[in-house]
Order: C-alpha cells, then sequence, then structure tokens
C-alpha cells in the first residue's frame, strides 16, 4: 500500500468529515410548541380560548342528549335499523343504558379533558406576569372548571378532584366533597370576576353566573350530600335553601337582567350577547364549528322530521329519532302562552304560510302495514306528525323484534310519529348538521324559578316575593295567565314549560324525585324493556375508565355491575 | 456431471504430453453447453496481446506455441483456460455463469457476489420481473416473486399496491407498514420516478442481518432497485411498448327491475314513486359506470458510451384508463444518467437527473353511501339514469342513496404530482482496493389536488357548487458518504469493511389550499374560483409544514475464507428529529455466518452438491416511517372561536399529549437459511425459517383525560412476532437444443402474533379495529387486536341460524341465542393472516418462441364479505337493490339479515393464472433492427377460488387486513400486445 497516495487524498477527506454534522434540533414552523408559544397579551387571551371550546361539541350533541334522553321530554326511536347503534341511544330513554355505553363514555372523556384544559391554561396564566387582568382570567377559567366539575358532579356522582395540570389521577373524592370544592371554587373566584354585564363580557364568566351556578349547587346541595343517591327523597333537607334565595336576590338587585326579550326570538339562531335572559351561554356557529371542531349543536338535526327540510325549506336534511312523549306535550296547556309555538305536530305547513304540505307516496309507503291490494297506488298523503307513539308489528314476532329496539318503523307514518320540539329553531342557512343557535347554560329566567322553588321548599321569602309572585313574572313575559298560588308541582311543570330542551329536566326530575316514574315509553315499561331503579340518579364510570384506574382502587358506582 | 468427467480426461490427456515450443496455428469452435455457436468470443494468448474473437460460426484461429495457455472468456459464461501441447483443434465448450453463484448482489452501500452472501437476499432480475399487466408500480412487478413478500394489488390506476414483508409488524398502516426503496443507492428516493421499463433488477433484502444497515428504516424490509446503465459502445436505442385492453372479470349479480318488483310483490312490499319513474326502465347500474379500458405504454430508451463516458435517457409515457368511468391515470417519467472516469481513472462521477408528471381522476369513494362503488350495487334498477328533461334522476328525500353515474359525472376529483429528482454521485478510488463514495440528491414533489362538485351535485347539496384546490410539495435532501475497503490476502482471506455516514432532511406538507362555494354555473369547473358567491370562511385545509432530519453512522465487516466460511458484521447508529427528545439515538447491530459446504472435501466428494450453503444471522433494525415528525411534541393549534371581549376568535389550545419518549419500533429478526444445487445447477434453491420479534410497537394508547388533555397518546408499547418458513426453487427440468422449460416456485408461510399490547406504563386489554359503517352498527367494529392472536383476527357476533319467526340469532357470550346480540357477545372467528402464499412461474422455449405462465395464490385466510352483507339487507329491499341470489339464501322477513357477522366471513383462498403471454424473438430482424420481440398476453386469466364476491384479492396491508366492504375496485383481465425494439 502506498501510504504517500492515501495522503493525497486526506484533506478532502477531512473537509468532508468536517462538514457532517450530528445536530438533530429542527425548528418547528408550523405549529405552536412550548417552545415556540406566543406570549403577547393577545395570543394570553387566546390561550384562554380552549376552555371555552374544549366542551362545545360535546355539550351540543353528546351531554345534551345525555340529559334529555333519559327524561320524560322525548324517547329515542329508531325506523328500521338506523340509529340502531348498539342501542346507545335508545338505552338512554329506556333507562337501562351499560356501563359501556359510547354516548357516556365520551360525556366522560369530553368533561375531564375539559378540566385537564383548565388546569393546563392555569399553569399558563400563573407563569404570567401579575395583573388585573390575569386576576380576572385566573377567575374566570376556575368558574368554567366549576361549571365542569357541577357536570360531572351531577351526572357521575364521586370524582377525582384534579387541580394540577399532569398530576397522576387520585382517588374519587365522595360526591359531598366535590360538591363542597366546587362550592369553595366559586366562592374563591366570584370577587375577581367582572360585574359588568354587556356584549364584552358575553359568553364569559361574570360574577353573576358564578352566583347563578352557586345557587344551583345550594338548590340540589340535598341531592348531592346524600350518601347513596339512591336514598335521596324530595323531602330531603337543604341547609342551603336561604343561600339559594341570597344568591338570586343578588343577581336580581344588580338589575343587569331581565326578561323582556321576545320569548320566541331568543332561542333562534339569531340570538347572542343582546339577549336579556341570558347570563351564561355556549355560542354556537353552524360553518366554523363544523370547520374547526368538526361538530356542533345539533338539536334540531335529532328533532327535525326528514320531511322539515322541505317545510322549513332547509339546506340540511335533519334525522328526527328524538320524539316528544304526548304526557310532556300536553302540559303545554296554558291559553296563549308563546310557549306553546316551540311544538311543531298535527298537520304540517310549510313554514309561516297557510300552504299545507303533502308527500308523495303508495299506501304501503305511507304505512308499511298496509293490507289492502292496492298497497302501491300513488297517496298524496299530507304530512301530519301524530301526537301519540304507536308501535306495530304484522304479528306478535315482528311486534317483539321492533320492541327490542324502540323501532316505530321505517315508514312515512312511522317516521311522522312524535311532536317535535322546535325551539331551537334552525338555521335555514346551514349545509351541515350543525345550527347557529347560542345555547343558554344560565337564565334569569331560571334565577326566579330558583327562587321560588327555595321558598316554596322552606326558605324565607324576601323583598316582598312569593313563588306565585315569581312564577307570574315567567308567566307574563310567555303572554301565559299569572298564578295566584303555586306548590311544588306546579313549579315542576312551569319549569317543564320555561326550559325544555335547555339540559336541566333530569336534574330537576331527580330533585323532585320523579326521575324514575313511568311516563309510558310505549309499552316499554311492561315488557320490562324499561328500568326505574333510582341507581341510575347518576351514570355508571365508563367501563373502561373504571379498568384503567382498577390498580388504584376505582369502583363502579353502586348498583351498576360491569 | 458428464462435462466434469470430459474435462478431467482432457487435462490427463494434456499433462501426459511432452511439451514442444514451437509456433503453430490453432483452430477450434467455442460453443454453449447446447452446442449453439457463441460468437465474439474472446480468445487470447495469456500473457501476452495476441488474441482474436471468435466468428458468427463460434469458430476461431489463433497462431501461439506449445506450452502457452490460451484463455476464453465471454460475458455471461465462465472463463476457461486450455494449454496448449501439440494439439491442432481446441474445440471450448463454456458454462454459463452460473447464475446464483457469480451474480452481483446489491447491498446497502456497496456490492457482492452471491456465493459471498450471509444474508438473505433475493434478486429479481429484469426478464423474470411481472409482465402483461398495467403496471405503474414497481411492486406489482414483484408479486409472486419473492417469496415472504405479500404484494396486494388492485386495478384502480390511482391505487398503489400493498406490500408486506414477512409479516405485518406494526399497528400502524400505510408507509409504515411498507419496505423501504433505495433506488441507484440513493434511499428513500421515490420508486415513481421509475418506469418499469428501466429496471434492471431489484434486490430484496429479506432479514435482519441484511437490512440492520439501513437501520432505523429498515424493519419492513429494504427493495433495492437498479436501473438500466448506458455501456460503452455505439448508441443503443430501444423501444418497449403495448396496448391493453381492460375488462371487468367480475361482477355481482344484483337484481334486475324486473326480479325486483316480483321480489316486492311476492312480499307484499312496493317502491316509494320517488324511487322510479316508469313500469319499464331496468338499469344496469354496473354497466352504466363501468368501461372497457385502453391503456397504453411507450418507452423509448437511448444509450452508449465512449471511453470514460456513457450515458442513458429514457422517456416512458403511460396512459391507464380503469374500467370505472373517470377513472383515469397517464404518466410521463424522463430519466438520464452521464457518468464519466476522470483524474486518471481514479474518479466516477455520475449525474442523473430524473422527473416526472402524473395526473389522476379519481370518483368519489366516501361513506354513507357517497360511494361509486357502492351507489352501483344498491341503486334500483327501476331508476333511471336521466330524467326526463337530460338531469340526473336523484331521489332527495332518500338518503345515503346516490345515482352513481351523477356521482361520476358531477364530481370531478384531479390530482396533479410533479417529481423531480437531481442527483450526483461519485466514487474516489484511493488505491485499487480502497474506494469513496459521496452521493447527493435532492428530490421534489409536488401534488395539486383540484376538486369541483357540481350545483346539483347530491354529494354537496344546497352549496351551490363547491371548489376546492389544494397545492403542497415535499422535499427530500440527502448526502451519504462511505469508504469501502476490499482485499484478498493470500488469495484465501478476503476482507472487507466499510463505514459512512448519512445525513437527510424532508421538509413536508408545504402547502395551502382554498375553498369557494355559492357558484351560478358548473361551466368553470374548479378553474375560476373567485366566483364564487359564498362568504363563508375558505377551507384552508390542515397542511402543517413539518422538518424530519435523520443523521447516521454505519458501518460493515466482512470476512470470507476461502470462499467457504464467511462472517459479516454490520451496526448503524440513527439519530432522528421525529422522535422524543429522550430517545433520538438507536443503535441496529447485525451479525451473521456462513458456510459453504459444498467446498468441503467431504461434500465435494459426494458429487451430489454444485452449491451449498448454511446460514445464520441475527439482527436488530428499526421502523420509523410513515411517521409525523411532530407527534412527540405538545401541539397547539386552533380549536374553534369564543368570545373574548365581545369579538369572536380563535382559541389556540393544545390538540395532542406530548411523549418525549416516543422512539422507533424495534425488529430484531432471527434468519436461518440453506441454499442449495444440484445437476450442474439446474435445480437450485432456497430454504429459510425466520424470528422476526417487533417490540416497542407505536400506537394511540388511551390515556384518562384526568391527567392528559386528550384521551390518548402515541406511545411504544407492543409486541408482534412473526415466524415463518420459506421454501423457494428454481429449476430446469427440459433443456435440449430447441427446447427448454424453466420452472420456479416459491412458497411461504408466516404466523403472526401479536405478543403483547400493554407495559407497565400503559396498559389496554384490546383494540377494537375496522368499524366498517355498516347500517344501523355505528361502533361495531370487526376486528380485534388482542395478546396472543394474530393481527387481523375477527372478532365478531357468531350466527345461529334463525328462530321460528325466520329471524337471524346470533350466540350470546352465555351460548344462548338471541336476535339482538351486543358488543359482549362477539367472538374470535377467523383470521385474515393467509397460511401459505405462493407463486409458480413457467417459461418454456422453442426457438424464438417463449412462453410464461404465472399462478399465484394464498390459501388459509378468511375475508369479510361486509359489500354481500351490505346488498343482503332485506329490510330495505323497497329502498336498494339487493343480490339476485337472497331469494334462495335470505328469509324475506329477516330485518337481521345484513348484520355483520361469522355469516359473512368467507375463505379467502385462490390459485389464479396471473399471466399468460406468448412472444416471439426475431434474431436480427433487419440491418437497422437488432432485435425484434412481439409479444401477446392475457394478465388475469382464470382465478379459482370460493370466495362469494368479486375477487378475492382483498388488501392484506394495514391494520385491518381481508376486508371487502363496498368499495372494492373491480378487478380487470387485461389483454395486451406489445413489442421490445433495439435499433
Amino acid at each position: 500500500m502506498n501510504i504517500k497516495k492515501i495522503k493525497n487524498w486526506l484533506p478532502i477527506l477531512a473537509i468532508i468529515s468536517a462538514t457532517s454534522c450530528t445536530n438533530l434540533d429542527v425548528d418547528v414552523k408550523s405549529q405552536y410548541t412550548d417552545a415556540n408559544f406566543p406570549s403577547t397579551a393577545a395570543d394570553m387571551a387566546s390561550v384562554c380560548g380552549p376552555v371555552y371550546t374544549v366542551f362545545k361539541v360535546d355539550l351540543g350533541r353528546w351531554f345534551w342528549l345525555e340529559q334529555t334522553l333519559p327524561t320524560d321530554e322525548c324517547m329515542f326511536a329508531t325506523n328500521g335499523n338506523n340509529w340502531w347503534d348498539n342501542g346507545s341511544y335508545v338505552t338512554l330513554s329506556l333507562h337501562n343504558w351499560a356501563t359501556d355505553n359510547g354516548q357516556s363514555w365520551t360525556v366522560w372523556n369530553d368533561l375531564f379533558s375539559a378540566v385537564s384544559t383548565t388546569n393546563q391554561v392555569l399553569s399558563i396564566l400563573n407563569a404570567a406576569p401579575d395583573t388585573d387582568q390575569k386576576t380576572r382570567a385566573i377567575a374566570e377559567v376556575r368558574a368554567m372548571r366549576a361549571l365542569y366539575y357541577f357536570w360531572a358532579m351531577d351526572n357521575f356522582g364521586a370524582l377525582p378532584i384534579i387541580t394540577t395540570f399532569g398530576q397522576d389521577t387520585p382517588q374519587r373524592s365522595p360526591r359531598p366533597e366535590v360538591a363542597q370544592f366546587i362550592e369553595s371554587e366559586l366562592k374563591e373566584c366570584m370577587g375577581s370576576l367582572t360585574t359588568e354585564v354587556s356584549s364584552s363580557t358575553y359568553a364569559k364568566p361574570t360574577k353573576y353566573m358564578a352566583e347563578t351556578l352557586l345557587a344551583k349547587l345550594y338548590l340540589n346541595w340535598a341531592v348531592y350530600t346524600t350518601s347513596d343517591v339512591s336514598n335521596y327523597t324530595p323531602t330531603a333537607a337543604n341547609s342551603h335553601l336561604n343561600d339559594v334565595v341570597t344568591l338570586c336576590d343578588d343577581i336580581i338587585k344588580a338589575g343587569k337582567y331581565n326578561l323582556s326579550d321576545d320569548w320566541i326570538g331568543k332561542f333562534k339562531d339569531t340570538n347572542g350577547s343582546q339577549i336579556k335572559d341570558f347570563i351564561f351561554a355556549i355560542p354556537y356557529n353552524w360553518s366554523t364549528d363544523n370547520t374547526d371542531l368538526g361538530g356542533g349543536f345539533t338539536h334540531f338535526r335529532f328533532w327535525g322530521n326528514t320531511r322539515m327540510a322541505s317545510t322549513f325549506n332547509l339546506k340540511k336534511t335533519p334525522s328526527g329519532p328524538v320524539r316528544a312523549l304526548s304526557a310532556f306535550v300536553d302540559k303545554y296547556n296554558l291559553p296563549n302562552d308563546v310557549r306553546n309555538k316551540i311544538w311543531r305536530g298535527g298537520l304540517q305547513y310549510n313554514e309561516g304560510t297557510t300552504t299545507q304540505f303533502y308527500v308523495t307516496t303508495t299506501k304501503k309507503g305511507y304505512d308499511n302495514y298496509y293490507t289492502g291490494s292496492d298497497g302501491n297506488a300513488t297517496y298524496s298523503w299530507p304530512f301530519e306528525l301524530s301526537k301519540e307513539l304507536i308501535l306495530r308489528g304484522a304479528d306478535q314476532s315482528d311486534y317483539a323484534t321492533r320492541l327490542s329496539k324502540s323501532d316505530l318503523g321505517d315508514d312515512e307514518r312511522g317516521k311522522a310519529m312524535g311532536w317535535r320540539n322546535v325551539k331551537f329553531y334552525p338555521s335555514i342557512e346551514s349545509t351541515t348538521n350543525f345550527a347557529s343557535n347560542d345555547f343558554p347554560i344560565f337564565r334569569y329566567a331560571d334565577v326566579l324559578m330558583m327562587k321560588a322553588e327555595a321558598i316554596l321548599r322552606g326558605a324565607t321569602a324576601t323583598n316582598g316575593e312569593t313563588a306565585a309572585s315569581l312564577v307570574s313574572q315567567i308567566r307574563t313575559c310567555a303572554g301565559a295567565p299569572t298564578v295566584t298560588t303555586i306548590d311544588l308541582d306546579g313549579l315542576l311543570d312551569e319549569r317543564a314549560r320555561e326550559f325544555s330542551d335547555e339540559n336541566w329536566r333530569r336534574n330537576d326530575l331527580i330533585r323532585f324525585g320523579k326521575f324514575e316514574n313511568d311516563w309510558t315509553i310505549i309499552d316499554q315499561p311492561k315488557s320490562g324493556k324499561a328500568n326505574f331503579d333510582k341507581y341510575r340518579r347518576i351514570f355508571p364510570i365508563p367501563y373502561a375508565i373504571v379498568q384503567q384506574n382498577a390498580s388504584i382502587g376505582w369502583t363502579q358506582n353502586p348498583g351498576y355491575t360491569n | 456431471m458428464r462435462k466434469t468427467h470430459l474435462a478431467c480426461l482432457f487435462i490427463l490427456l494434456m499433462s501426459s504430453i511432452s511439451v514442444f515450443a514451437q509456433k503453430s496455428m490453432i483452430t477450434g469452435k467455442v460453443v454453449d453447453i447446447k452446442g449453439d455457436p457463441l460468437i465474439g468470443v474472446n480468445v487470447l494468448v495469456k500473457g501476452t496481446t495476441n488474441g482474436t474473437v471468435t466468428d458468427i460460426d463460434g469458430k476461431y484461429s489463433i497462431s501461439t506455441s506449445a506450452g502457452s495457455s490460451l484463455s476464453f472468456t465471454y460475458i455471461g459464461f465462465t472463463p476457461q483456460e486450455i494449454k496448449v501441447a501439440n494439439q491442432k483443434v481446441i474445440n471450448v465448450t463454456l458454462k454459463e455463469d452460473s447464475k446464483t453463484l457469480n451474480e452481483v448482489v446489491v447491498v446497502g452501500y456497496g456490492k457482492m457476489t452471491r456465493k459471498d452472501l450471509t444474508s438473505s437476499i433475493t434478486t429479481v432480475k429484469a426478464e423474470d420481473l411481472n409482465k402483461g399487466g398495467v403496471f405503474s408500480s414497481p411492486a406489482q412487478l414483484l408479486q409472486g416473486k419473492v417469496s415472504g413478500l405479500t404484494v396486494t394489488t388492485s386495478s384502480d390506476p390511482s391505487a398503489s399496491p400493498s406490500v408486506t414483508l414477512r409479516g405485518a409488524s406494526t399497528f400502524r398502516s400505510g408507509e409504515a407498514q411498507e419496505p423501504y426503496y433505495v433506488i441507484d443507492g440513493i434511499p428513500g428516493a421515490s420508486i415513481s420516478l421509475v418506469a418499469p421499463d428501466d429496471i434492471e433488477s431489484i434486490d430484496v433484502l429479506r432479514d435482519a442481518s441484511a437490512t440492520a444497515i439501513y437501520g432505523s428504516k429498515a424493519s419492513n424490509g429494504v427493495i433495492i432497485v437498479t436501473t438500466k446503465k448506458g455501456k460503452s459502445g455505439s448508441a443503443s436505442v430501444t423501444y418497449n411498448g403495448y396496448v391493453a385492453i381492460d375488462q371487468v372479470a367480475n361482477s355481482l349479480k344484483m337484481m334486475n327491475a324486473t326480479q325486483h318488483r316480483q321480489f316486492l310483490s311476492d312480499n307484499g312490499l312496493t317502491l316509494s314513486p320517488d324511487n322510479y319513474i316508469d313500469a319499464t326502465t331496468n338499469t344496469d347500474w354496473q354497466k352504466e359506470v363501468q368501461r372497457t379500458g385502453i391503456s397504453y405504454n411507450h418507452n423509448v430508451g437511448i444509450s452508449g458510451g465512449n471511453g470514460n463516458t456513457n450515458y442513458a435517457a429514457s422517456i416512458n409515457y403511460m396512459k391507464n384508463e380503469g374500467v370505472m368511468k373517470g377513472t383515469n391515470l397517464d404518466r410521463v417519467i424522463a430519466r438520464s444518467v452521464v457518468n464519466t472516469k476522470t483524474w486518471k481513472d481514479h474518479l466516477d462521477l455520475g449525474f442523473s437527473l430524473n422527473a416526472s408528471i402524473t395526473n389522476n381522476s379519481t370518483i368519489v369513494e366516501g361513506d354513507d353511501g357517497i360511494n361509486v362503488f357502492d351507489a352501483m350495487m344498491y341503486y334500483l334498477p327501476e331508476a333511471p339514469v336521466y330524467k326526463a328533461d337530460g338531469s340526473y334522476f336523484e331521489n332527495l328525500n332518500q338518503q345515503q342513496y346516490y345515482n352513481p353515474v351523477a356521482l361520476i359525472n358531477q364530481n370531478q376529483y384531479d390530482t396533479r404530482v410533479k417529481r423531480l429528482q437531481g442527483i450526483a454521485k461519485s466514487t474516489l478510488h484511493i488505491l485499487p482496493e480502497l474506494t469513496f463514495d459521496a452521493n447527493m440528491a435532492y428530490q421534489s414533489e409536488t401534488t395539486n389536488y383540484s376538486q369541483y362538485n357540481d350545483i346539483n351535485s347530491k354529494a354537496a347539496l344546497n352549496q351551490g357548487g363547491y371548489a376546492q384546490r389544494s397545492t403542497v410539495e415535499n422535499t427530500q435532501k440527502s448526502i451519504e458518504m462511505y469508504v469501502n475497503y476490499n482485499k484478498t490476502f493470500n488469495e484465501v482471506h478476503k476482507v472487507g469493511a466499510m463505514v459512512g455516514y448519512s445525513w437527510q432532511e424532508n421538509n413536508n406538507n408545504d402547502g395551502f389550499q382554498t375553498s369557494a362555494k355559492g357558484f351560478t354555473s358548473d361551466a368553470l369547473g374548479y378553474y375560476n374560483m373567485g366566483l364564487g358567491s359564498s362568504t363563508e370562511k375558505p377551507n384552508y385545509g390542515g397542511y402543517s409544514y413539518s422538518t424530519l432530519r435523520m443523521i447516521s453512522f454505519f458501518g460493515r465487516l466482512n470476512y470470507s475464507f476461502n470462499s467457504k466460511y464467511m462472517f459479516q458484521a454490520t451496526v448503524r447508529r440513527d439519530g432522528s428529529s421525529a422522535f422524543g427528545i429522550n430517545n433520538r439515538w438507536g443503535t441496529f447491530p447485525s451479525a451473521s455466518i456462513a458456510w459453504r459446504m459444498n467446498e468441503e472435501k467431504f461434500i465435494k466428494n459426494l458429487n451430489i452438491f454444485d452449491d451449498l450453503k448454511f446460514r445464520v444471522g441475527y439482527g436488530v433494525s428499526g421502523n420509523s416511517l410513515g411517521f409525523d415528525p411532530l407527534t412527540s411534541l405538545v401541539s397547539y393549534t386552533k380549536k374553534g372561536s369564543f368570545y373574548s371581549n365581545g369579538q369572536y376568535i380563535s382559541a389556540i389550545g393544545a390538540t395532542r399529549n406530548a411523549n418525549p419518549d416516543l422512539k422507533w419500533e424495534r425488529t430484531s429478526m432471527f434468519n436461518v437459511g440453506l441454499d442449495f444445487g444440484f445437476f450442474n445447477n439446474r435445480l437450485t434453491g432456497t430454504i429459510e425459517y425466520y424470528d422476526k420479534r417487533t417490540s416497542d410497537l407505536i400506537a394511540d394508547y388511551t390515556v384518562p383525560t384526568t391527567k392528559y388533555l386528550v384521551s390518548y397518546l402515541t406511545a411504544n408499547v407492543g409486541e408482534i412476532s412473526n415466524k415463518g418458513i420459506e421454501f423457494t426453487i428454481n429449476a430446469t427440468p427440459v433443456q435440449t437444443h430447441d427446447f427448454s422449460w424453466n420452472t420456479s416456485l416459491n412458497l411461504s408461510h408466516n404466523k403472526n402474533v401479536v405478543e403483547s399490547i400493554s407495559n407497565e406504563n400503559f396498559t389496554a386489554d384490546y383494540f377494537d379495529v375496522a368499524e366498517l359503517n355498516a347500517p344501523g352498527q355505528s361502533g361495531a367494529s370487526q376486528q380485534r387486536i388482542l395478546a396472543g392472536e394474530a393481527l387481523g383476527s375477527f372478532y365478531t357476533w357468531k350466527w345461529a341460524g334463525y328462530d321460528q319467526n325466520g329471524l337471524s340469532l346470533f350466540y350470546k357470550a352465555d351460548g344462548t341465542t338471541t336476535t339482538q346480540p351486543t358488543a359482549k357477545d362477539r367472538f374470535l372467528t377467523g383470521n385474515a393472516q393467509p397460511k401459505l402464499t405462493f407463486g409458480w412461474n413457467n417459461t418454456l422455449n422453442y426457438k424464438n418462441w417463449s412462453m410464461t405462465m404465472f399462478f399465484s395464490g394464498i390459501t388459509g385466510n378468511k375475508i369479510m364479505n361486509a359489500t354481500r352483507a351490505r346488498l343482503s339487507r332485506i329490510a330495505d329491499v323497497t329502498r336498494v337493490n339487493v343480490l339476485a341470489s337472497i331469494v334462495n339464501t335470505e328469509n324475506s322477513k329477516d330485518a337481521n339479515s345484513h348484520l355483520l357477522s361469522d355469516r359473512y366471513l368467507e375463505k379467502g383462498d385462490y390459485i389464479r393464472l396471473s399471466n399468460l403471454s406468448v412472444a416471439y424473438n426475431f434474431k436480427k430482424f433487419t440491418d437497422y433492427i437488432q432485435n425484434l420481440r412481439v409479444y401477446a398476453s392475457c394478465n388475469n386469466v382464470f382465478v379459482l377460488t370460493g370466495y362469494k364476491g368479486l375477487d378475492p384479492e382483498v388488501n392484506l396491508g394495514g391494520l385491518t387486513p381481508g376486508i371487502d366492504n363496498k368499495n372494492f375496485y373491480p378487478k380487470t383481465r387485461t389483454f395486451m400486445l406489445g413489442a421490445s425494439v433495439t435499433f
């Protein structure tokens, strides 16, 4: 070997090896990471954003269905095999949901995702320089965390209390401790929240939002602090009733809210910061929610009959598996009550006209069970939503099959069963399943009703107001006759009329001890399909979550078997 | 063996004759083993420049003296040396180079002869690659040719085949399951830049001792493609071309209008007036959307060279018209390479520039019925294609129901991909035994996507038309340098060593998208988006620019003693920016030994084996392909909008949990192989056994949102094993002067087991996968990944016949039956993994004729025929069409007829005559045409199978193999006429 020859090449090799590098740190140019996360004031505002959007999609669909389907407002029906989906919806209406129910699993995950998000945002805010804005922002985020905890506790009972981002999952604290945690959080942050009520504080927690939430917590205090929810009775003592009145009075006295808005108009997709009744609302937009979040506000997708695409002149056809129960519709029995207008039932007209809408079908197409020989004959059927839900079957076995899936039939008649709640009037322009109605979480009307209920339950009346006078305020604004006296049952019915489809019915029925009543979901109770056990006042912890935490001693809620 | 005896005799004869040193003229004839004369054989008096070549009859004459030696050399043949005594005539029979032994095998960063190989590498030469189909990808060329390599192809012009080597070893799909491609020494180069006609050979690196040199990218095997190069000599021009006719090989027998109306009336059912216009229409929707596809391919190449410089360039144009209307591909590829020797022959330089443009059009293939493949089956035959006024017939009141002809014609999806690649290669010959290589490559790939949905398209209803366009560029830069040292000491110690360095950076997803709605006319399609009147915010897409940098150091050591005992060791240290900050570097070693037993006296004396080699190897490689480089980081991005001080602004929030420990999947593989050759290597073969274990599998693990921001975390947890046996045999059973028959058969068996999906940090009992979006069965998954079972294990309901009312019954978990099974009533019901995969090729040559027959197939696998389930849905018969056969198979009252269960799990065994072709070779056609070969070929001649769907060749790659879910592109039968010409 010629060493000299190698020497000739050495400089070249040296240059090459000098240019070699081992640096693996690359810039992240297109996404914010911890390394390049912005820190301007405007950015800090954006940082808080996820606190308000993290649960929005769930609230617009799964959480709403989970609060609403198990109540007397409605039932979930399938047509043919459509919407059966392993029974995850139907079983909510029948109170026989399983521990691996997909809806419930989503709600749990999303609620705690919301809690983790608030904790993470708090850790970012805590690290930022001290300003007044920072104090208020932290209070707002904590108020939101209290709200998410309130919903989670109301649904699932005992919960892990997590206040630091990334901490290991702790034991579940008993429900009363969770209630106390929410109480203390609200009390602590209330002073730092704004008392300004204007378009600039719309959809943000104000002091009044925190007060309303605390009043709600106190009104249900007896439910939340019972050691076993099955043992709760509506007559159980509640030490916080006077606090409910005090909190409500504080909001009333502030004079920043009133019931002057057009009642029907305040739930339409044109609603927003101008609504004087809304103490706290989650805003929705059918277009941006779809592109940014892939979900949104879906009430009409589930309430609207497919033919309503024509009568409402919609761009997106609704699916309509949610049907009102006639007994609930019957609660809307007050003369001149503007709230009666939220229902669509009976013969249907093109919206805003007197033109009746007809569906061209066949006799069989209208009714699968038609037995005449002219089943093929064309039938121009006047589109009519029947009030009664009638389960049909060609014979016993067919009937049993349909019963097992709450199947009202895959024909025009079956699909048109049940009145429809159009309180959250559809967004006509929407080409998605989503709508632009802002969804109210807390309303001034609820503050008045909570005070009325607290008084009926034994709180001291204040400011010369009685339960009847408070309820009458609500009624007057709806154009309904006022009352001179009212009892708890009357108040619950008034709540049904005022707050239907606003997620409160389940909470109300549990507090009134009526969540297990048989509101006759077509033959299901007598067939044994429906369940009336009181342990279902809270949902099971999703099976997979119990498994995940079995090693630290998590167990299933009482009554449920995995 | 007879030849060996003759040779021995010859040598004996010569040694017994005394030597006289006198010049004399020697003549003779050189023939091959068949007795055919060899033209142009170099005949040289050894040690002199005195030489000649054989003439057209193979004859030569040369003047030399006794005692000298004549050497006979000819490309592709084993050289022979003959000592000259006093004979006047020396006739020589040259033996062809034993292909398998002296064949040059491309290993990573170097070359070796096959006999020195210690690892498992299969080489497929151009002439052995699949032909006869309209192929656009090298994987299609390899289907059935390499044992252990499972390739499933689709007839969709735009689809790429799925390739799995020695069993699936990842939970991820796409690129993560594909082999790593190295093209002409450039790792990670785009395979779409290589036209099939430009391929010289393909080497498939199968075991870890071969692949480990590519470290963290190699665990799915490495496929090395070598393209054709120019040779010194006069310019040569080649043309390859074909025209092909594709026909739909099979269609499903749906009910026609008469049958459907009859079925309805027999069962007391009626059709909605929305679904027909008159009583006479009878539309065959499959026919309406299908056609005979005409495809062609032209490839012109020029090559040549002079002295130290050679060049090659080619242009390929291909047009592939799919059998589904609206599916097309056309592609042009241009390649050029120039090589030269300079610096007193010390430096080899090679530059190449390659480019391609691919256009393809696709048709809509979505869920919820927005799918042409689904719609052509479900659409009612009573419905016409058009209404009387010429517009498309649609039933707007029926959801998940779309006129398939309208779906094709009212929705355009066009993609154009441009690829450009520049390569500079250099080899510095420092010493004869020491070389330094440096290669640089820069590649850019730009994808332009354009979509337009007509104003009246039901797929985008009430939007006033929808246009969307995007452009995205991916670039890749790489620099590799390595030093090779090869020397043979004392003629028996062959030593090789190599060390190298590699740097690669990919910048992906550099692009944007926009959209517009609210058009008044469809006339301009997506070409003038500014005309859209919608004020909705455009859809900007989710393009997220990302940089991936990978740096590696690697080395290899070879030692061979007398080509009898061989040893090889490699090591690679890989770093990648894609992984968590705590786990950026990994080491991938391998070692292997081989023993050529036929060189041992005791074997040699048996006179049976021409080759007998035993190989053992073990190595570790990794999988870091198909990975978003930002996965390990928390990412903050837009999470909707919220009100802040009365303004609706973007919320910026975390959408992914961070995992600083994230790293590559790690595969260790043990491989034992035995290569053998008998009868003058007319029978050769290989048997291999491997045990491949992949750990640290990357998957999205469910994590509690009580601790994390989102409910999943990408982490390394599971373990998969693949064990298998592969058997390859090549034989020439008949070899006469005019006729020969070559046959080769490969068989492979692989057993895949998911060993674990938990570790100390993450536990999962199972992952449910393959949710097929079947009607009313949202959330019902059909496969389960669980420890102890193979990937692709079907976990389904079990059909139990009918109850007394004719309703489908299913077994419950407790053994009783129900008409309403739940998620808990599922069972392991079969597996999508084939037990045996095989390919059998036969080539028959008779004079200038040659014929090939290639069979391929698999056995022992199951397919979930969700298409059949969907089309057996009696409960929906008034609204959608069903299979004609359901009259005999289904109970008309059965509302559960379509529920996915083991009833729709079918055997996927098949044998296919993949290709039958006949070619004629005109040797020396005219003075201008040196070679002309014309051929006729039929691809997918027939398939023998019991499978009830369109074709049993469903995708066997990915996470959810073996599923036929109403999106199957019809398999085609191809008839082709082609020619190759060399000028």
